[in-house]
């Protein structure tokens, strides 16, 4: 199902009251017969409500909305019950993505919502239980041992790593602004926030033998911090946070600039997440940046 | 509004066969028309879109037998004249009870208190990955929304159309739910 832009203004121009009849009732009978064509309604109905709700609707089309769409009981109560989802979000501010720690609370409350779905009896219910939590409970101290296991690093070495990330990423050092030549030994990533639709884009740097570092240039989605801090987490499982960054113009974008020294970069599946810091030290989460490394310079 | 009459499973035959000689193709026909009429009435602000989308099939299906032989054109637009003259019809009656009773058309309210505590319970019924997924789109679809309207000339950058559908999916899904928690909190 398609949408091309001309049609998306006029089904608009229908739910805000602006089309004349006939035009009206060429777009009413569309909806007799393509049901597809009423999905897309329907959708634009949801987006419109959600502009006006998140205050993005231009000052004409917000009276239009109020004078023309909000004139049956039902349309009040969507525009509450969107009202009420913009209030959820506030509430729920940091993101709520499921989390490798939360699969064990998670599986739990499946298991629970089985048992009572299928009303089992109570004594056989609770040796299931009973059974599947003892092997669960196994089963979770040893994987969390083996996460600790990946985890450890003598302490001095990840001091190290942070004393050189510190380093590479100092305010007054910009050894490799945006726009002038490379260093040979630099590689060059630009990311953009990981959305759902991006799935699937390619977010990859090959690291090659003399390259000692690696610039990210994380683009940013809103320019709404003055300071930001990175937490990167490496595909061996470490973690190291870069504080004092901030963000810079490159092209038409804002980006922040987070220089990596290549020798903690594996190859595989690493990622960077990126949190705005408020005057009162604040972090909110502003963008995952996830991005994969061939290191031809490591065994 | 008269209160609606079933149709025989006669009449039922006979409209089928004059939406399409193809009875599966008919009965899609039908379902397309059926939910269309809803959209159409609940677009232009009626109260009870469903009974005014029955009342329409009920009397283009009186007037088939008479029809079938003699109208010419796509049968889609003959159920819209009729919506058409119901809408009409209800409109007047809905102006006519403004009137007498000084009723004011609702105001929006701020306070959404029923719909947040009944989002809260829909949002946990639905599956994880429903849940998960709805809550980072409409967190993301603000932002761009915000974003949007920051910056001028930005090209307009929608997001692909299945993203869209499946919210949208969702949303109706827990739009009815919230309904339906509604009605039972009274």
């Amino acid at each position: 199902m398609s949408q091309q832009p001309d049609e998306q203004g006029l089904i608009r121009g229908y739910l805000l009251g602006e089309l004349d009849e006939a035009g009206q009732e060429r777009l009413e009978v569309l909806l007799l017969t393509d049901e597809a064509y009423v999905e897309r309604v329907a959708l634009a109905q949801d987006e419109l409500v959600d502009e006006y709700v998140f205050g993005t609707l231009s000052e004409y089309d917000r009276e239009q909305f109020e004078k023309n769409y909000l004139t049956a009981p039902e349309r009040h109560q969507k525009l509450r019950i969107a009202r009420a989802l913009d209030k959820y979000l506030a509430a729920h501010a940091v993101t709520a993505l499921a989390r490798p720690e939360d699969a064990p609370r998670m599986w739990k409350a499946r298991l629970l919502q089985f048992l009572n779905a299928y009303k089992l009896k109570l004594a056989s219910a609770l040796t299931v239980v009973v059974l599947v939590a003892l092997g669960y409970g196994l089963w979770v101290f040893i994987n969390n041992r083996w996460l600790e296991a990946r985890l450890a690093a003598p302490p001095e070495q990840i001091v190290a790593v942070e004393r050189e990330l510190a380093r590479l990423n100092e305010p007054e050092g910009d050894a490799f602004p945006p726009g002038r030549p490379l260093p040979n030994d630099a590689a060059v990533l630009s990311l953009k926030p990981f959305r759902l639709r991006d799935a699937g884009e390619l977010r990859r740097v090959t690291i090659e033998g003399e390259a000692h570092i690696l610039q990210l240039r994380l683009v940013l989605a809103a320019d709404d911090y003055p300071n930001y801090r990175a937490l990167v987490k490496t595909e061996d499982g470490k973690q190291f946070t870069v504080d004092g960054l901030h963000s810079r113009p490159v092209g038409d974008d804002k980006v922040v600039v987070l220089r990596l020294p290549a020798g903690i970069l594996r190859t595989g599946d690493n990622e960077v997440r990126l949190f705005g810091l408020t005057p009162a030290t604040q972090t909110r989460e502003v963008g995952l940046y996830p991005f994969q490394v061939i290191n031809r310079a490591l065994p | 509004m008269k209160k609606k009459t079933d149709l025989t499973q006669k009449e039922f035959d006979i409209l089928l066969a004059w939406l399409d000689p193809d009875r599966e193709q008919a009965a899609r026909k039908y379902q397309t028309l059926h939910s269309g009429l809803i959209q159409i009435f609940t677009l232009r602000g009626c109260s009870s879109a469903e009974d005014l989308a029955d009342e329409t099939i009920n009397r283009v299906a009186r007037k088939v037998i008479t029809l079938a032989g003699t109208y010419v054109g796509d049968p889609a637009k003959y159920f819209f004249g009729v919506a058409k003259k119901i809408y009409l019809e209800s409109h007047r009656e809905k102006t006519t009870q403004i009137e007498s009773e000084g009723v004011i058309p609702d105001v929006p309210q701020d306070d959404v208190e029923p719909e947040y505590d009944c989002l809260e319970r829909c949002l946990d019924a639905l599956p994880p990955d429903s849940k998960q997924f709805i809550l980072q789109y409409y967190r993301e679809e603000k932002q761009a929304m915000i974003n949007a309207r920051k910056v001028v000339g930005l090209e307009l950058n929608l997001s692909p159309t299945a993203l869209r559908v499946r919210a949208h999916r969702i949303r109706k899904t827990l739009e009815a739910c919230i309904r339906e928690c509604l009605e039972q909190l009274g």
